[in-house]
């Protein structure tokens, strides 16, 4: 901008969702988990040709392969094989789809369904709001992955039902985000202004408040998703979420502490990879409220 | 047009919680009555908390009377109906900054009162937000800017064209002038008065700077705990007053010069 | 009369994204002992920064020089932080806009004050200390102007109304009897009747104790008859200077002509007729004009002055405009 001698250039502030980026784009360890994430993402999107082979092909040559650098391992498996045979690289390439992909979708259908009721709460009054909120107050008293034990426990370990399960945990956390934004952004004056422009109140909900609490739904977003993986590799780990020949990540992590002293590689790659996803989230998550935090002031 | 804006009996009082279920009720305004003729100027004085900013609040729809009646040309305004009253009532708010929405642009925002409130295209909407934007000194360019890219005294003005947007008969204000820039309050002064004189529009509005008043006003609302303890002409009350608040507050503190 | 702060060309810059800005630029002031100065200035005009400057609060992204900035003839810029804390914890207090905004809200009034009488230089001990502490609130409290001592010293910042709180903070700007007393726009928030209460008290504290001031405010419409002198400043830069008296008859700068017809002060003005204004509106940080910052919006701007006009020196008057309102003689 100021670089390019333009001699008609005038200073032009920015708009606020280009100062957040600007202020995102000035620490460049947001910068490097930003891009960190983007990889993981197109590695789960594109695991079938980025993997060597079938995550569940078993390679009765190689049991128990240590890594490609290690003076006993092969090219063939770059992170080395499992003890039945199968390549961990490709198992966790397509791992992701089950420890990334289906948290994502959860918290996705969590986030739809929260924001809708968390909006129709902040915009009512009264009885209707605080029936809507505070009767999932005690929901959200329970820890998340205990809540989720207990609705596997009663439904069965099954994919679909650790799915439902952690979207029923997510829920809450986003109706009570939404409603509090809401409601303090209610009373603020351009709302007002606006409902004295005599603004219909779905007009109100959708362009007005929406907008500006975008902030708090985008962060509710990344601190639900990390817990979402989280304990979907939590109720792998300990067997009760994605069964046993599926590559998630947790169940991986459970499998290969049998072996822990045989074959350390075998827990090394999905315990990385699960720390890096989690991790890369949180600093998004955190730098993102920074930044919006820094706005506002 | 003798009664174009009546007022009767507007009372609104807040309840104060008290433990469980003791509550206690704060009279904010108690049972206040007048009537303003069209075009006039009124200005609402009253130490804080006197009720002044009620008031004006409840003139503008920010928030319902307990009892009491506002009636605009004979026809009763309702509470909770903003569509109907927004095209007779308008507010102007004190702070630029707040009332406006920081996500949209300027113009986004003064179109909003003109598509729900009129039928007409989007062209001809966008052409009448600029030919009122420049009615209030702002250029067709500002229509594209977000609020927090405009100085005090552009956001002022700003408020000011959304409120004469859908040609109201009532303008209401609550501290508007006060917290401006003496320079830009200036403007802001003579903006109003040319507003006034080309639109005929009532305006009603609360100070605490008794110059302002004095300047403004053709009639002064005297208010005291809530309850209207004098109203008259300007004339009047400044060379005879009849209780000492009046004349306290309307003295301007002025240097003998 | 002795000068007790005298400040020469104080530049005050501060580190932005787009290079430094300098917020006030070579501002002059001279106090005298035992006098009342009124600094008028508008948003943006540096004003708070200035009293801040003075007091020492100074944020580490701002960049201070001045040829001079003397406390009773010492250096205040070579002095370290503690020696500077001292000087301003025994000598200066100064009163915020919003008082209810740095009492602390999580403890009551009576506390708070017992506080900042804890480092009164006596020292009692044990009962006594409580019963001297009491008697030294009660007398404070009184002095300020508060009846029902009993009930202020056992409520909590939040409960007290903004004329109360400014009290308090002046009772507590009191408590060390400082010698200058830096007041920022303190009852501009408030109505007339409590504003001109607190004046009242601040100026009694001049009468009473000699005590020296610096008002700080926005417009001239508030209450000045107590003031002795008056500086302009406008976007950081200082436009005139002068005894109240004077500036205010015969104003020497365009922008002090133009204040105070602005500000109502011209009688002659009937009501419901156009003011007369200067166009334009007040630069920001970003934008700063060069040369003189009204330049843009000056009714008798010429091309001269993008050029910093010379502060002017007529008798006690002080200015500075290339095209003045008031002759000045050649020989001077």
């Amino acid at each position: 901008m100021r670089t390019k001698s333009n001699i008609f250039y005038q200073f032009r502030a920015p708009s606020p969702r280009q100062l957040i980026w600007r202020q995102f784009n000035d620490n460049p360890i947001v910068v490097t988990a930003y891009y960190v994430l983007a990889i993981i993402m197109l590695a789960m999107l594109f695991a079938p040709i980025l993997a060597p082979y079938s995550p569940e092909q078993q390679f009765n040559d190689a049991i128990s392969l240590p890594p490609a650098w290690h003076p006993e391992g092969e090219m063939r498996f770059v992170f080395g094989t499992d003890d039945l045979g199968r390549d961990i690289l490709s198992r966790v390439l397509y791992g992701a789809r089950y420890s990334l992909g289906y948290p994502l979708l959860a918290t996705i259908i969590a986030a739809v369904i929260g924001i809708t009721i968390g909006a129709w709460a902040g915009m009512s009054r009264g009885v209707q709001s605080s029936t809507l909120t505070h009767f999932l107050d005690v929901v959200l008293s329970i820890p998340s992955l205990l809540l989720a034990l207990v609705i596997v426990a009663i439904l069965g370990p099954t994919l679909h039902t650790v799915m439902i399960a952690i979207t029923l945990v997510l829920i809450p956390q986003f109706i009570h985000s939404v409603h509090n934004a809401f409601y303090t952004e209610r009373s603020k004056e351009y709302v007002i202004a606006s409902k004295l422009n005599g603004c219909s109140r779905n007009y109100l909900l959708r362009r007005v408040i929406f907008p500006n609490i975008t902030s708090v739904v985008v962060i509710q977003f990344t601190y639900a998703l990390s817990t979402a993986i989280l304990d979907i590799a939590a109720l792998g780990f300990l067997g009760l979420g994605v069964q046993a020949p599926a590559p998630e990540w947790g169940t991986m992590l459970a499998r290969s502490m049998e072996h822990m002293y045989l074959s350390p590689w075998s827990m090394l790659l999905p315990g990385v990879a699960l720390f890096m996803t989690v991790l890369t989230i949180n600093i998004l998550g955190d730098s993102l409220h920074r930044a919006i935090q820094q706005q506002d002031r | 047009m003798n009664n174009h804006l009546h007022i009767h009996n507007l009372t609104k009082y807040y309840v104060k919680q008290l433990g469980w279920l003791k509550q206690q009720r704060i009279c904010a305004l108690d049972a206040i009555s007048f009537t303003v003729k069209q075009g006039e100027t009124i200005a609402v004085i009253g130490e804080t908390g006197s009720g002044k900013s009620t008031l004006i609040k409840l003139i503008a729809g920010i928030e319902t009377p307990h009892a009491g009646t506002i009636t605009l040309n004979g026809l009763q305004l309702k509470p909770y109906d903003y569509a109907s009253r927004c095209c007779h009532i308008r507010m102007i708010f004190q702070d630029g900054l707040a009332s406006l929405d920081p996500q949209r642009t300027i113009g986004q925002q003064l179109l909003e009162p003109l598509w729900f409130n009129t039928r007409w295209t989007v062209t001809e909407q966008r052409e009448y937000v600029l030919n009122t934007l420049q009615k209030v000194g702002l250029l067709p360019e500002h229509f594209d800017f977000y609020p927090h890219m405009l100085a005090s005294g552009q956001l002022a003005r700003v408020s000011i064209a959304r409120a004469i947007l859908l040609n109201p008969q009532v303008i209401v204000a609550d501290e508007a002038l006060g917290a401006l820039d003496p320079s830009i309050r200036a403007q802001i002064i003579n903006l109003l008065i040319d507003l006034k004189e080309e639109m005929g529009v009532t305006l009603v509005f609360a100070s605490h700077s008794p110059e302002i008043v004095r300047h403004l006003a053709d009639k002064i609302l005297v208010l005291h705990h809530g309850k209207m303890i004098e109203f008259d002409t300007t004339t009047t009350l400044i060379t005879n007053p009849q209780q000492s608040l009046t004349r306290s507050l309307l003295h301007t503190g002025n240097l003998t010069i | 009369m002795s000068i007790i702060l005298d400040i020469r060309n104080l530049t005050i810059a501060l580190e932005t994204p787009s290079g430094l800005t300098k917020v006030l630029d070579g501002f002059n002031l001279q106090l005298e002992e035992g006098e009342i100065h009124t600094l008028v200035g508008e948003s943006g005009s540096g004003k708070t920064l200035l009293a801040k400057a003075i007091l020492g609060f100074i944020q580490p992204k701002w960049r201070i020089t001045a040829d001079r900035l003397w406390w009773r003839q010492q250096d205040l810029l070579a002095m370290d932080t503690a020696q500077r804390r001292l000087i301003t914890g025994q000598d200066m207090a100064m009163i915020f806009q919003n008082p209810a905004s740095y009492l602390d809200p999580y403890l009551r009034i009576g506390r708070q004050l017992s506080e900042v009488i804890a480092r009164h230089p006596h020292r009692w001990r044990g009962a006594q200390r409580r019963r001297q502490h009491r008697q030294l609130i009660v007398e404070l409290l009184q002095r300020v102007g508060i009846d029902d001592i009993d009930a202020v010293c056992n409520s909590y910042p939040l409960q007290l109304s903004d004329g109360v709180a400014q009290k308090i903070s002046v009772a507590m700007a009191l408590a060390h009897r400082p010698k200058l007393l830096v007041a920022d726009e303190p009852a501009s928030a408030m109505g007339q009747y409590t504003r001109s209460q607190i004046y009242e008290q601040l100026f009694r504290l001049n009468t009473e104790y000699g005590m020296t001031m610096l008002m700080i405010t926005q417009d001239l419409t508030t209450m000045m008859q107590q003031t002795q002198r008056l500086s302009l400043i406008y976007s950081g830069q200082l436009m005139e200077v002068g005894p109240l008296k004077q500036v205010l008859t015969e104003p020497a700068h365009p922008y002090t002509d133009a204040m105070l017809k602005m500000s109502f002060l011209d009688s002659t003005h009937p009501p419901k007729t156009k003011l007369p204004t200067l166009p334009g509106s007040i630069p920001t940080s970003q934008s700063l004009p060069i040369g003189c910052r009204l330049g843009p919006r000056c009714p008798k701007a010429q091309r001269i002055c993008v050029q910093r006009p010379e502060l002017t020196t007529v008798q006690q008057r002080q200015f500075a405009c290339h095209f003045p309102l008031i002759e000045i003689s050649p020989h001077e």
